[in-house]
């Protein structure tokens, strides 16, 4: 079928979720193989891919997708049993669907014709020789298409008699003899109102007329028989092959009477033959219906089906931009700057209606943050995708392992901003990974130690003051410490009499070059460790946390923000000035001791710290924003690494930390160096977030000559 | 479709002009005007050229006043449009209303 | 005249398939996700008097399935708009409780255009 962009567009999308949701209904069957449910949703999704493939034109996926269907269908009959074997393949089938469609979408070809047939062959041998029954067969090509017509001219005479109640089907006669006539020529119509009652017997939605027609037509009888498709099973129609008598020459005379009639008169049946065969053709039909592979069995099924379809209430959903989410979190941020300096506006004015104006604008600042709340719930999503992605993964390493394991998920419904959930997916992939490939042993190795043979790896999501705590958790055989503490040696990163706690052996796991496992998985490769697990989580805010017992179990937990744009900062005052330093740079805050300043010059300082003089940057003089100079209020000096510089901060007070959303500055104000935004605190008043490389390279540059960093001074180019 | 499109309108000379389509969905209409206008025991003619469209519910009720109120009371098809005489022919009927 | 149809359909690939066909087909295509929705955009098109010639629908829906839908119908002054059910070869004795119901014809799907517009032209007066 040609189809629009449109229509590809959501094919797409609609395969994504059908394909996301087999596999779900895969991996719960795996846990329990009788769940008719699952079973039933699996059937479904493939069956709704098959369908929809096939609409917009890719036959491939679509037989492809009808093959795996007709397995299906054999075990949704109880034909076939849930084995694990089974749902391997089918994980597998699932993913190469996924692999046509993922071509497709980058208008590639659908796959080389030789491995769809290689996968076929797969299918079928699990169909078994005489898998593929007559009604699963590839559908029908399109006929007209293929069918030689049929040189000769046939002659055929056609009976419709149809139920009284034809109209309530909203079917016509009109349209099966307009069919009909395009098929060939009538030679005759005769309408036969043996029927019609009087007119006090008449109702009008019932039909009381019939037909008889002679036609002359190249089309074979099939063709005609399929004009009739809609109506042949619940009405009195027959198609006669009169070639003959009309070869030998007709009586023309015969036309004009009744089908019956004739019938009788040509001595080619009794009037009781005739009542007979009107008998059975009726009796046919309703066999032919019965015959259509009805059993009571599927019938039931099927309403049980009908029955499940209504009560699953599906969550309507719309795709939405990010950037579009975006903007309105932008919008409503500036909103509230606004509001803000509204407020500060009307806080000096003493005239009338000074009470109403401030408490709407207290109003408006709850509304505003209440809308700002909600937008960002936009951008949130439940784990329950990235779970079942783990738990398909974990049971895929685990099968080549040759390990046995169960997986609980917990907290499904736990929300996580879109970013920090495609930031901390390759962390938490890497953690599911360490706990097959190290901590889940073999089945018999766990016999011996008197475990299950059966390894249980457990996700856990849930929220717990404004941070999303993730844990994956595994009763393996626990992380090996001496292992740790040997190969720390090996690597001369600790002296042999040197004493560690657990807690000091266990971060050696996040320093790169420390694998403990001889053998090394297809998934988790070499070189990639858990350091690289604690960096990527450092930079979206997040930490992760290890406990680990001998035998009993690892558990790795993940605390992270619950949106990546917030930011934990240090509140600070200098000079009635709110500032906001983002925690991260911060290595400490010293109470300010005069006796540790060290001028060199007249205007640099440098401060004693941790045995090393370190620059003090000055905001005051540093930031150009129109501060007063520095009034000797100074009261603690907060320490920052910006990773290339260490310097102190001066400041007049050190306030309770923040956990903030930057907001850029630019469409407020002109871009300001050395500050990254503005955000509106919890009390309404906006402080200035600042961007510590902007303030390094404004004070290294411009006043600060001195060499007291912890590396070589470096040149800052101009531009 | 359920919404009505036909109409019926009388010109001078009092034939009936139908417009539309004469399907099922417009026999209550069409049963309506025939009770009315053939109980007066009055002959009548119906103008069919303007009707693009005629189903067999709709030939049906016709073939059934003509059949209870004839040849007492006459009920004329004075002109068809070429769509109904087409579809007349297709279904014979074109001898029993016209 | 342009002739309306309805197509009821959950999934929405097949709904924007047979649209974007029947549209190029020259009809006007009204979509509804289940019979549900269908039931509400019949209600809207009785109360602006719009004629509807053809109702396409599938049969396994949330909300409300193809079969109560057709039985819904019936019950309306659309009783007598022809209903083609979308089906497919697994789904056969669908066909009988379909037609059961009072739809008009099905269609096995996938299909192609041409089927779809030759389903449609056996329950649709189209000249």
């Amino acid at each position: 079928m040609i189809v629009d962009d449109e229509t590809l567009q959501i094919f797409f999308s609609e395969t994504e979720e059908l394909l996301k949701l087999a596999e779900e209904s895969l991996l719960s069957l795996e846990s329990s193989p009788q769940s008719v449910s699952d079973i039933e949703q699996l059937f479904r999704s493939v069956h709704t891919l098959k369908s929809g493939a096939g609409m917009v034109g890719y036959n491939r996926i679509s037989d492809y997708a009808h093959l795996v269907e007709s397995l299906l269908e054999r075990l949704r009959s109880g034909k076939l049993a849930v084995t694990n074997n089974l749902i391997t393949f089918l994980l597998d089938s699932i993913d190469f669907m996924r692999f046509m469609v993922d071509r497709v979408s980058k208008s590639e070809d659908e796959v080389d014709p030789e491995v769809l047939d290689k996968r076929k062959d797969q299918v079928r041998r699990y169909l078994g020789v005489d898998g593929i029954s007559s009604s699963e067969k590839e559908p029908d090509p399109v006929k007209a298409a293929t069918q030689e017509p049929a040189k000769e001219f046939s002659f055929y005479k056609i009976h419709l008699k149809f139920r009284r109640e034809l109209f309530y089907s909203g079917q016509d006669p009109l349209l099966i003899l307009l069919s009909l006539s395009e098929l060939g020529e009538f030679v005759q119509v005769v309408p036969d109102l043996s029927e019609f009652p009087d007119f006090e017997n008449f109702s009008m939605y019932d039909l009381y007329i019939s037909w008889q027609i002679i036609i002359k037509t190249e089309q074979s009888y099939e063709d005609i028989e399929d004009v009739f498709m809609f109506v042949i099973d619940d009405n009195d129609i027959w198609i006669e092959d009169i070639t003959n008598q009309y070869r030998e020459g007709i009586d023309i005379d015969l036309a004009e009477k009744k089908l019956g009639q004739v019938l009788v008169e040509k001595g080619k049946i009794t009037e009781e033959v005739l009542t007979d065969a009107l008998k059975k053709q009726k009796r046919l039909g309703d066999i032919l219906v019965e015959d259509g592979r009805i059993h009571t069995e599927d019938l039931e099924k099927a309403v049980a089906v009908q029955e499940e379809r209504r009560t699953v209430y599906r969550k309507t959903t719309i795709r939405v931009d990010v950037e579009k989410i975006d903007s309105l979190v932008n919008l409503g941020e500036e909103m509230g700057i606004g509001l803000a300096k509204v407020k500060t506006l009307f806080e000096k004015y003493t005239g009338p209606g000074q009470m109403e104006i401030s408490e709407e604008v207290e109003n408006l600042f709850k509304v505003n943050q209440d809308f700002q709340e909600r937008v960002q719930r936009v951008r949130m999503f439940s784990l329950e995708g990235t779970f079942h992605r783990f738990q398909r993964m974990a049971r895929d390493l685990a099968l080549q392992q040759n390990k046995q394991i169960k997986v609980i998920s917990a907290g499904l419904d736990t929300e996580l901003d879109k970013e920090v959930i495609e930031y901390s997916t390759d962390p938490l992939k890497h953690l599911v990974r360490n706990c097959i490939d190290h901590g889940i042993e073999s089945p018999k190795e766990r016999e011996a130690k008197g475990k299950p043979p059966t390894g249980i790896i457990k996700f856990e999501a849930y929220q717990r003051g404004g941070k999303i705590f993730i844990e994956i958790c595994d009763d393996g055989k626990g992380i090996d410490l001496k292992g740790i503490h040997r190969k720390a040696l090996e690597r001369g990163w600790i002296e042999p009499e040197q004493a560690l706690t657990e807690e000091a052996l266990l971060d050696f796991i996040f320093k790169p070059g420390l694998s403990t496992s001889s053998k090394v998985s297809e998934i988790s490769g070499r070189g990639v460790g858990m350091d690289v697990v604690r960096t990527q989580l450092n930079q979206i805010g997040g930490t992760i946390d290890i406990h680990t017992e001998k035998d009993k179990g690892t558990t790795f937990i993940l605390c992270l923000p619950l949106i990546s744009a917030f930011m934990e900062a240090l509140h600070v005052l200098v000079q009635d000035t709110s500032f906001l330093v983002p925690l991260q740079t911060v290595v400490g805050t010293e109470k300010f001791d005069k006796r540790l300043v060290k001028g060199i010059g007249a205007q640099e300082r440098l401060y004693r710290f941790r045995g090393d003089y370190i620059p003090l940057a000055d905001m005051t003089k540093i930031l150009h924003i129109g501060m007063p100079p520095t009034n000797g209020n100074t009261t603690a000096v907060v320490i920052v690494d910006t990773g290339k510089k260490v310097f102190g901060m001066p400041v007049d007070e050190v306030l309770d930390p923040q956990q903030i959303i930057v907001k850029t500055l630019e469409t407020n104000y002109r871009s300001v160096k050395g500050i990254a935004g503005a955000t509106i605190l919890g009390d309404g008043s906006v402080s200035l977030v600042l961007d510590l490389l902007g303030v390094e390279e404004i004070f290294f540059r411009n006043s600060f000559k001195g060499d007291a960093t912890h590396e070589s001074e470096e040149k800052v180019e101009q531009g | 479709m359920s919404a009505k499109n036909f109409s019926v309108k009388q010109d001078e000379q009092g034939i009936y002009h139908f417009e539309g389509e004469l399907s099922i969905h417009a026999l209550d209409h069409l049963k309506d005007f025939l009770d009315k206008s053939l109980k007066g025991g009055q002959e009548i003619a119906i103008s069919l050229a303007k009707v693009r469209f005629i189903d067999t519910a709709a030939l049906q009720l016709l073939i059934a006043f003509k059949k209870r109120f004839e040849p007492e009371v006459k009920l004329k098809i004075s002109e068809v449009s070429s769509e109904v005489e087409n579809i007349l022919s297709l279904c014979g009927l074109k001898t029993i209303l016209v | 005249m342009e002739k309306n149809i309805l197509i009821v359909e959950d999934s929405p690939t097949m709904r924007s398939s047979v649209s974007f066909c029947l549209r190029n087909a020259g009809y006007r295509v009204a979509e509804a996700i289940d019979g549900k929705d269908a039931l509400k955009k019949l209600q809207s098109m009785n109360d602006k008097s719009e004629p509807l010639s053809l109702i396409i629908t599938d049969i396994n829906m949330p909300q409300m399935d193809g079969i109560t839908f057709i039985s819904e119908v019936k019950e309306t002054d659309f009783k007598f708009v022809p209903i083609l059910v979308l089906t497919t070869e697994s789904e056969e004795s669908v066909i009988k409780k379909g037609r059961d119901a009072g739809a008009s014809g099905w269609l096995l799907k996938p299909f192609q255009p041409e089927q779809l517009l030759w389903a449609v032209k056996k329950v649709i007066w189209t000249k």
